[in-house]
């Protein structure tokens, strides 16, 4: 799988549209997610979206294929995790970086929008959880989102957030530590004793 | 329920917009990163301005010493001073000085005006007066 990926994306360093669709079609479900949980407002998790896939396209060129199987992955995740960050420095000023009219047009993006936010409404689980996880230090925010939801390895963490793997995992331990003291207080209402 | 767990019941929210995901790819694949052919065109383009103007730059850095190098100066100013010292109506005044600096001074008289002319060791025309008689 992962040689899959390094030759998908040398054909997409020598411009192949093939590969990089592959390698879109593979990655955008995951990015669409990540962001989404992070942000909860769909419109906002499609432009980081955009922005990420774009940022992804722009720099392709510079990748280098390294630091074991996680790489591309690793990539793109920092990249989606600094769109991430940026959004939460501008909150509602961010902006879709992507300057074309047919893309703008939103469709039935709206509605769907809107269906998807009243259902996450319901998800008690994760709004309290989302809730929880912003009273944390962004680095203990990102941590925790790519460990729990994204289901990465400490080793590929460290590669996403340029941290030492044994400062990510002693950074792990603090935030779930803090995490739990937080929901302690705030979800009791909702899930008991944790 | 333990914190892995609560991220759990929390983690099978998976959302799709709809159309999104194409339109973005469309998008994407319209980039200019895929346009090949422009882009070496680019390069090549601007490989060679680039080289051009640094040679520009080059030979042009090389070439304003030249013009203020004494010696061109000197020649052509030897050449203003040779013509003009054999002119019948240019006379040579000696030596003087002109603000300082030590001067050969010329002469020209020309319908009723004189042209005084001072020009410095190399012959190199320093300063000009023009007295109506």
């Amino acid at each position: 799988m992962d040689t899959d990926i390094e030759i998908l994306v040398k054909k997409a360093q020598e411009k192949d549209k093939e590969a990089f669709t592959k390698l879109f079609d593979l990655y955008y479900d995951k990015v669409l997610n990540y962001t989404f949980r992070r942000v909860l407002n769909a419109e906002y998790a499609k432009d980081i979206t955009s922005n990420t896939f774009l940022k992804v396209l722009k720099n392709l060129d510079q990748f280098e294929w390294r630091n074991g199987p996680f790489s591309f992955n690793g990539w793109i995740f920092k990249i989606a995790t600094n769109e991430v960050n940026q959004y939460f420095r501008k909150q509602n000023r961010y902006k879709l970086t992507i300057d074309d009219p047919d893309f703008k047009e939103l469709g039935d993006d709206n509605k769907v929008a809107e269906e998807i936010e009243k259902k996450i409404d319901n998800d008690k689980y994760l709004l309290i959880l989302n809730k929880a996880i912003k009273q944390l230090k962004p680095i203990y925010q990102d941590i925790l989102h790519l460990k729990y939801f994204e289901d990465m390895s400490y080793e590929e963490i460290s590669q996403v957030l340029n941290k030492n793997e044994s400062t990510i995992r002693v950074y792990s331990k603090r935030a779930k530590e803090e995490l739990k003291l937080i929901l302690e207080v705030d979800a009791s209402n909702f899930l008991g004793n944790i | 329920m333990t914190i892995e767990e609560l991220f759990k019941k929390a983690n099978n929210e998976r959302i799709e917009l709809n159309g999104h995901k194409e339109r973005l790819k469309t998008v994407l694949l319209k980039n200019e990163y895929f346009d090949i052919e422009q882009k070496e065109y680019w390069d090549w383009k601007l490989t060679f301005s680039s080289l051009a103007f640094s040679a520009m730059i080059i030979v042009f850095s090389y070439s304003v010493p030249a013009v203020g190098n004494s010696n061109v100066a000197v020649d052509e100013s030897k050449g203003l001073y040779t013509s003009l010292e054999k002119s019948n109506n240019v006379s040579s005044l000696g030596a003087g000085d002109y603000n300082g600096e030590s001067a050969n001074i010329l002469q020209m008289v020309e319908d009723g005006t004189e042209t005084t002319m001072y020009f410095n060791n190399r012959n190199v025309l320093i300063h000009s007066e023009v007295n109506n008689k």
